[in-house]
């Protein structure tokens, strides 16, 4: 439990009545305020209703999948979204994902993983000081003087892999799927394939990561994207 | 007497009737006839039993009827010396046509015969071809083309053909019992000739010895099969004769079996996809409904053992409700499942004992305890009901599936009825809920594997449930169906036959 993000109000939308109860008692303990909806036209309306500051997803709804449900508020809303699904909606999730969903967590769920989801999530909509540095564990980028350092150290970065870590580090703890990177970084008319985007992410750990096979800056998800660890695990 | 021979004394006696009637005529009609018109009227009996009979009667005949014409009408009247050299020119076409005659007539019946025996076999084999249209098993196949060769060609035949195993196997003879079918050394014939893709037998170049004619069932470079005949001491015409009509079974028959073997490869195909279908579908069910009760259980307990927020007592005592609930619900699917594999598998028996109905419906409610809770339960058992011979595990099965699907969708506190009742079918047992009607259009469809209703607010399912109750149900000989209720929700009835009379020794 952190200050910052107490009280905050989450909507809970999945049609599993056991789910919907094991997050009302789990994230009341947290100090959350837990609303719920069990089909994806309730969790819409209760959005505009109930004034989350977060919204919990499931991506397998009796009336409509969770993808159209995500499309549906963004087109009014910011509320950050953090998706249930289970490991075979791939698919939809890396769609969500694209259309606006901030973050996923996979079912089966340890609590942990979830209320830490919550906390990055709620956190990053806060608006900090545009502050012209980035400290994340032993990495710094000072964004004014395009410098970057690890644990002290320069680093030599074209500008393609400045981009790549940037957009990364600015995003600490939330997935980035490919094609936001692709066409965050390259351009949205250049998009090339998610290949070419491993070879930087491969470059980029050679020079930051202490272990490139063992990585603690920029980890994959597989199948989704890259997420830069957070300044709490890292 | 046959009517072959009943046929010919007839043609014998209209021959002497008609030298009578031509004798007779001429010789008393006086001199109304001149001599040459005897001559022609004694070609009428002539011409008849050249036409009618064999070559030596109308030559008997012949030589009767210049006998005749020569003592009768030929002068010196009564004696056979005949005065004019000419008339022994008339004897000689006497004897000319008679042989003629014969000999054309005899050339035409044999003909006819022929054409009538090569429609017979034509007939035979379209037979034959029409009812291998409708066979479906290469078992089938074999035994009528054994049978359909035996009838045309009035031998033993028999059929090789590689079996399941491709092992080449004799698939079906039509004696059994026959040459052919217990001789080993007929075998080796077959052998030979699956091997080589030639014929062998009598009348070919390959053991000539045999006493099987056997000839391949080829299609292109494939041999389907073997087919043989008895055609044991038989030679010359007899011999090709029958050989062509083994050569015409032979091509029938490998159309026919090439067009079998086909199907079957299709069907086996469509097997296979179907069930390939039924694995995904399964997959994803059993993949949704035992991730969903392990979510709330691992989210629960990670809950529970995590360091970072004190819990209230109130509040443990809910997690660990839903990980008690999310393990039964596991713990059902999981016994579903298994009822599925056991009700599928072939060595699938009943365990019947005789059971009250009332046991029964208190054990399946026994197992959902505290989510019965707020709900009103009326339960209806009809006085004197008769015991069942039941799996009273299975049958327990059914209620848990059926209230646990009345529970799930219907509302909470709404009224959930069952009911028990003697009908003349047999003991009729209903479980109804409040809950929404299922459309019209899938009252059938919900017994089917993984259907399940997409409506809104719709709890989520195996869509295994049903199935299994309607399986479970049908081993016991009885029936389900499920009807919408005056006044909103469903009533799923099974009812189970009644066996009398009831046993002296209530287990068994």
């Amino acid at each position: 439990m952190t200050p910052e993000t107490e009280g905050a109000r989450i909507l809970v939308i999945d049609d599993e009545p056991e789910i919907r109860k094991l997050l009302q008692v789990a994230l009341s303990a947290h100090g959350y305020v837990v609303l719920e909806a069990e089909t994806g036209e309730k969790g819409i309306e209760k959005t505009a209703t109930g004034h989350p500051d977060l919204i919990i997803l499931d991506m397998g709804l009796p009336d409509t999948d969770g993808l159209e449900v995500v499309k549906a508020i963004r087109e009014w809303s910011s509320v950050p979204v953090i998706i249930l699904s289970v490991r075979e909606q791939e698919d939809v999730k890396v769609a969500a994902l694209d259309a606006g969903a901030n973050d996923y967590v996979t079912k089966p769920f340890g609590m942990d993983e979830l209320t830490a989801r919550i906390r990055a999530t709620i956190r990053a909509m806060i608006p900090g000081e545009d502050s012209p540095v980035l400290n994340i564990g032993g990495l710094r980028m000072d964004l004014s003087r395009r410098l970057t350092t690890v644990s002290g150290r320069e680093v030599n970065l074209t500008p393609t892999e400045y981009e790549l870590l940037k957009y990364l580090a600015a995003n600490a703890g939330k997935v980035i799927t490919h094609k936001q990177l692709l066409a965050r970084v390259w351009g949205v008319e250049f998009v090339p394939d998610i290949q070419y985007l491993r070879v930087y992410i491969s470059h980029l750990r050679k020079k930051i990561e202490p272990d490139p096979s063992r990585p603690i800056y920029i980890l994959t998800e597989p199948g989704v994207g890259y997420r830069f660890a957070d300044s709490a695990s890292a | 007497m046959t009517v072959e021979q009943r046929r010919r004394a007839i043609d014998y006696a209209i021959v002497i009737a008609l030298l009578v009637i031509v004798t007779v005529l001429c010789k008393t009609t006086g001199k109304f006839f001149n001599i040459t018109d005897v001559a022609m009227l004694y070609l009428l009996p002539i011409i008849y039993a050249g036409a009618r009979t064999n070559i030596w009667s109308s030559v008997v005949t012949a030589v009767a009827g210049v006998l005749l014409f020569d003592i009768l009408f030929v002068p010196p009247l009564y004696t056979i010396t005949v005065s004019d050299a000419h008339y022994v020119f008339t004897f000689a076409i006497f004897l000319l046509v008679g042989i003629t005659t014969s000999m054309i007539s005899t050339r035409l019946r044999k003909k006819t015969k022929e054409t009538e025996a090569a429609l017979g076999q034509t007939r035979e084999l379209y037979d034959v071809s029409t009812e291998l249209t409708a066979v479906s098993k290469v078992s089938e196949f074999s035994s009528i083309i054994v049978n359909g060769v035996a009838d045309v060609t009035g031998t033993d035949a028999v059929l090789y053909q590689p079996d399941r195993n491709n092992v080449f196997t004799m698939m079906a003879a039509s004696d059994p019992q026959g040459r052919l079918a217990t001789d080993r050394n007929e075998g080796g014939v077959a052998d030979w000739v699956f091997d080589n893709g030639k014929e062998a037998g009598p009348g070919t170049t390959t053991l000539p010895g045999a006493k099987g004619l056997y000839v391949p069932l080829k299609l292109e470079d494939e041999i389907l099969g073997v087919l043989g005949i008895d055609v044991y001491e038989e030679t010359g015409s007899e011999l090709s004769e029958k050989k062509d009509l083994l050569l015409a079974f032979a091509g029938l028959a490998t159309l026919a079996l090439n067009k079998l073997l086909l199907n079957m490869a299709g069907q086996h195909v469509k097997n296979l996809e179907a069930s390939e279908r039924l694995r995904t579908a399964l997959f994803d069910s059993v993949s949704h409904e035992l991730r969903t009760p392990l979510a709330t259980i691992i989210g629960a307990v990670t809950s529970l053992t995590s360091s970072k927020v004190e819990y209230t007592d109130d509040q443990k005592a809910e997690l660990l409700g839903t990980i008690d609930k999310g393990a039964e619900r596991m713990d059902r699917l999981v016994r579903n499942l298994l009822d599925m594999a056991r009700l599928e598998s072939d060595s699938f028996k009943l365990k019947t004992e005789w059971s009250d109905v009332q046991d029964v419906i208190g054990v399946a409610l026994a197992t959902f305890e505290d989510e019965l809770e707020g709900r009103s339960m009326v339960v209806t058992v009809e006085e004197e009901l008769p015991l069942l011979r039941i799996d009273c595990e299975l049958i327990v099965q059914v209620l848990v599936n059926l209230v646990d699907n009345a529970l799930k969708y219907s509302l909470p506190g709404s009224e959930i009825t069952i009911t028990a009742r003697r009908e003349p079918a047999g003991v009729e047992v209903s479980v109804a809920d409040r809950g929404q009607a299922i459309p019209a259009e899938d009252l059938d469809r919900v017994f089917g594997k993984f259907f399940r209703i997409e409506a809104p607010g719709a709890a989520g399912g195996s869509g295994l449930g049903l199935s299994i109750c309607k399986s479970i149900i049908q081993v016991h000989g009885g029936s389900i169906r499920v009807e919408s209720r005056p006044g909103g929700g469903n009533r799923f009835v099974f009812s189970l036959p009644v066996k009398e009379p009831e046993p002296e020794g209530v287990s068994t």
